[in-house]
Formats: C-alpha cells, sequence, structure tokens
C-alpha cells in the first residue's frame, strides 16, 4: 500500500490540473462563440467569389489565359502554406492538419517535386521541423495580431503573390481546418494558385450569359490577387474557430479524466488509511491480550 | 415586373448591409452605372468611389467602396468589396493618422512584400481621403 502522503499529495496535484483544464474549456467555450461568428461571416464571401470565379473561367478563352489562372506546363516548384494555432492543448487539431500536409509533401518529393514549406502559425513550424526543416522558408506567428483581420490576410497574401511573380513556385497548396462544430474539425487541402486544378471540368455549369465590365480576361486577372488573400482569410477564421473548438473538446475530456483519477486515487487512500486503522488497532488489542 | 431587387453588399468580414431597393448605382470600372429591377447579368470590376442605394427616388445610404466586384443575376446585385463602409463612419483624421502610422511601419521593415503592402494601404487611404473629404 503507498504511502498516505504520497497519495494526498498525488490527489492535490490531480486536483489543480483539473481547476485548470475545466478554466481552459471555459475561455475556449467563451472565445468559440466568436470565432464561430466570424468564420461564419465570412463564408458568404468566399462563397461569392467562388460562384464569380466559375463564372468567368467557363467565359474566358482559356488558350490566351494567364499562368496564375491555368497553371504553367512544368509544375515543378510548389508551395505548402500550412495555417495552424500558435498553441498547443487542443487536442489533435493541429496533428490533423500537418499529417495531410506531410503526406503530401511527402507525395510531391517522392515525384522530384521541389516543395517549399510556408508556415502560418507556430504550430506547424513545431510539427514539420524535424522531417523538413531544410524546406520550410519562413514562418508567421499569429499571436502578434490582437485580432485576425482581412489586413493580415492581406499582407500574407501579398507576400505570396511577389514569390509568385518572382517565380519562386508554380503552385501553391493552402491546408488549414474547416470548422464543422465544435467536436469536428476536419482538415482540408485547397489549391489557390493556379486558379484552375489539373483537370477540372470549366464547361459551363449554368447557362447564364453575363456582360462583363471591363473584359473577362481583364476581371480575372484582378479576381486572382484578392481570392488569395480572401481564401487565406477565411482559412484564418476557420482555424481559429476550430482550435478554440478542439481545445475545448480536449479540455472536457481532461477535466472528466481528472475527476475520474481522483475517485480512483481517492478510493486508494481511503483503503490505505482504514488498513492503518485497522493495523493499528489489531497492535493494541493484541497488546492489551498480552498483558 | 418586378418594382425593386435584392442588393448585398459584402465585406470579408461582413454584410454591410442587405435589402431591397429601387435602384443602386455603383462606380464601376468604366464608369458610373445604374442598377435598376431586372437589368441583365453582369459582372463589372469597381474602382473607388461611392455607391448610393435609392428608394422611393431619394438616396437612401451611401457606401464609399475601394475595390471589388458587382455581379447581378437572378435579379439580385451582389457587390463584393474588401474594403468598403458607410460614407458617415468617415473620419479624415482616422485617415490621416493610418497614412502616417503605415509610413512609419513601412520605414521600419526591410522586407519587400511588406513595404509593396504599406504602399498600398497608403495609397487606398489617399484616394479615401480625395474622394470623401
Amino acid at each position: 500500500m503507498a504511502n498516505l502522503k504520497e497519495l494526498r499529495d498525488r490527489i492535490n496535484s490531480v486536483q489543480s490540473t483539473k481547476k485548470i483544464t475545466s478554466a481552459m474549456k471555459l475561455v475556449a467555450g467563451a472565445r468559440l462563440k466568436k470565432a464561430q461568428t466570424e468564420a461564419e461571416s465570412s463564408r458568404p464571401y468566399v462563397n461569392k467569389m467562388q460562384t464569380i470565379i466559375d463564372n468567368v473561367t467557363s467565359n474566358v478563352n482559356m488558350e490566351n489565359a494567364p499562368a496564375i489562372i491555368k497553371g504553367k506546363e512544368n509544375n515543378k516548384n510548389h508551395l505548402i502554406i500550412i495555417m495552424t494555432s500558435d498553441r498547443g492543448l487542443c487536442g489533435g487539431f493541429n496533428t490533423a492538419i500537418t499529417k495531410l500536409a506531410k503526406n503530401k509533401i511527402k507525395n510531391l518529393l517522392n515525384s522530384n517535386k521541389i516543395v517549399k514549406i510556408l508556415c502560418v502559425g507556430k504550430k506547424g513550424q513545431d510539427h514539420l521541423k524535424r522531417e523538413f526543416n531544410d524546406l520550410i522558408i519562413d514562418s508567421i506567428p499569429i499571436s502578434g495580431q490582437k485580432k485576425i483581420d482581412y489586413e493580415f490576410a492581406a499582407k500574407i497574401s501579398n507576400k505570396i503573390l511577389l514569390m509568385y511573380e518572382n517565380e519562386e513556385f508554380d503552385i501553391a497548396h493552402i491546408f488549414f481546418s474547416l470548422f464543422k462544430s465544435a467536436i469536428k474539425q476536419e482538415a482540408q487541402l485547397k489549391q489557390i494558385i493556379p486558379v484552375l486544378e489539373d483537370g477540372q471540368d470549366i464547361s459551363k455549369k449554368d447557362d447564364a450569359i453575363y456582360d462583363y465590365e471591363p473584359e473577362e480576361e481583364e476581371v480575372l486577372k484582378n479576381l486572382v490577387p484578392q481570392n488569395v488573400a480572401i481564401q487565406i482569410f477565411s482559412g484564418l477564421l476557420e482555424n481559429a474557430a476550430g482550435e478554440q473548438g478542439a481545445r475545448m473538446t480536449a479540455m472536457d475530456n481532461a477535466t472528466r479524466n481528472a475527476g475520474e483519477l481522483i475517485d480512483s486515487l481517492t478510493l486508494n487512500y481511503n483503503r490505505s488509511r482504514q488498513a492503518q486503522i485497522t493495523k493499528e488497532l489489531i497492535e493494541v488489542i493484541s497488546g492489551a491480550e498480552a498483558v | 415586373m418586378d418594382k425593386n431587387f435584392l442588393f448585398d453588399l459584402i465585406t470579408p468580414s461582413k454584410n454591410l448591409i442587405s435589402g431591397d431597393f429601387d435602384m443602386v448605382v455603383v462606380p464601376g470600372e468604366e464608369g458610373d452605372f445604374g442598377i435598376l429591377p431586372n437589368h441583365s447579368n453582369l459582372i463589372s470590376q469597381i474602382r473607388p468611389g461611392v455607391l448610393n442605394t435609392y428608394k422611393n427616388n431619394k438616396i437612401d445610404k451611401s457606401f464609399f467602396i475601394y475595390s471589388g466586384f458587382a455581379e447581378f443575376s437572378n435579379n439580385q446585385l451582389i457587390v463584393l468589396s474588401e474594403t468598403a463602409f458607410d460614407v458617415n463612419d468617415f473620419k479624415l483624421n482616422n485617415y490621416k493618422d493610418s497614412i502616417s502610422e503605415y509610413e512609419k511601419l513601412k520605414n521600419q521593415t526591410k522586407v519587400e512584400s511588406e513595404i509593396i503592402f504599406f504602399e498600398k494601404k497608403i495609397e487606398e487611404a489617399n484616394t479615401i481621403i480625395e474622394i470623401l473629404k
């Protein structure tokens, strides 16, 4: 039987852990609401943007389209943008994103492509540096921002577009987690540059005929940079909501586990205590009998 | 025939306005254009300017939009803009402050992409001041 003092200390330490996890759960719950509203309010813009792009691409003569839309002949250089959270203690949230990204990176490397990695959020770099440290070109922390606003996303997209202009990559993919509910987030992979994926069906989706002002090509050229920015913005917001949701669930589990541990430790403690009392009684009684 | 149509002005972070209007005048890339009910399908780029919404032949609300796209189809007008706000919310001093703020940030950084970004922001603020003052 374990020492009583040791058991008491153990119980105390688990109890304080439980206090922390339950506090974190409450904080995450409060933040989740706000982050969720923000993520959801960005969706109409993203969806509408996609509809306009679909419409325009199906109306433009693709042979003359710029490379940023239809892609280049040789797709050797890949840019992988991994968006994760800055902090841990949120269950499998970051692991799910980096796992998906790792698979993609391995596939690309196996087919002799050149891969560059841009991490947005500190955890991405933490997870990837053991295997792909040489490939990481930059890591942008999120926590320096007071709030995830469009400007932050625009800054990142500016950086990416400049890299594209300097021909540092041909294809860019983003990885983030789509917020479904507090207990469900789905790691996602999206191609942002070029706009059209290989083999994507660009035939007309509806029969609507549009007037364009200015010409289709011109409109399309200006749509692309905005699309990159908004994709990153929505990825960041979805991530922020997902992170809080994942943390809330993880901390809820941790609190429950701590509770169970405390119960079993307390039972153990009481048993030991009683065993000791019994032992002392037996000693007293047998001592009295001996007299 | 419909007397009005649905108009949405959407920015990345929120839906600024959504409702039925008689007419909306949009600052298009190649000149302002008025949208009336049952307009033909249209996708247009936007130049910096003021967008007016009309109800009962009177201006109902005015918004400043910096850039973006307008799409009209199925009797619904959707304007997507990265920078848009109600003209009544415009405060000259805020933009003057933000210009000097961006200037300061621009001089601090050495990263090329950030310099370009801040230059764009300064240009944006200057255009806003010029149009709305």
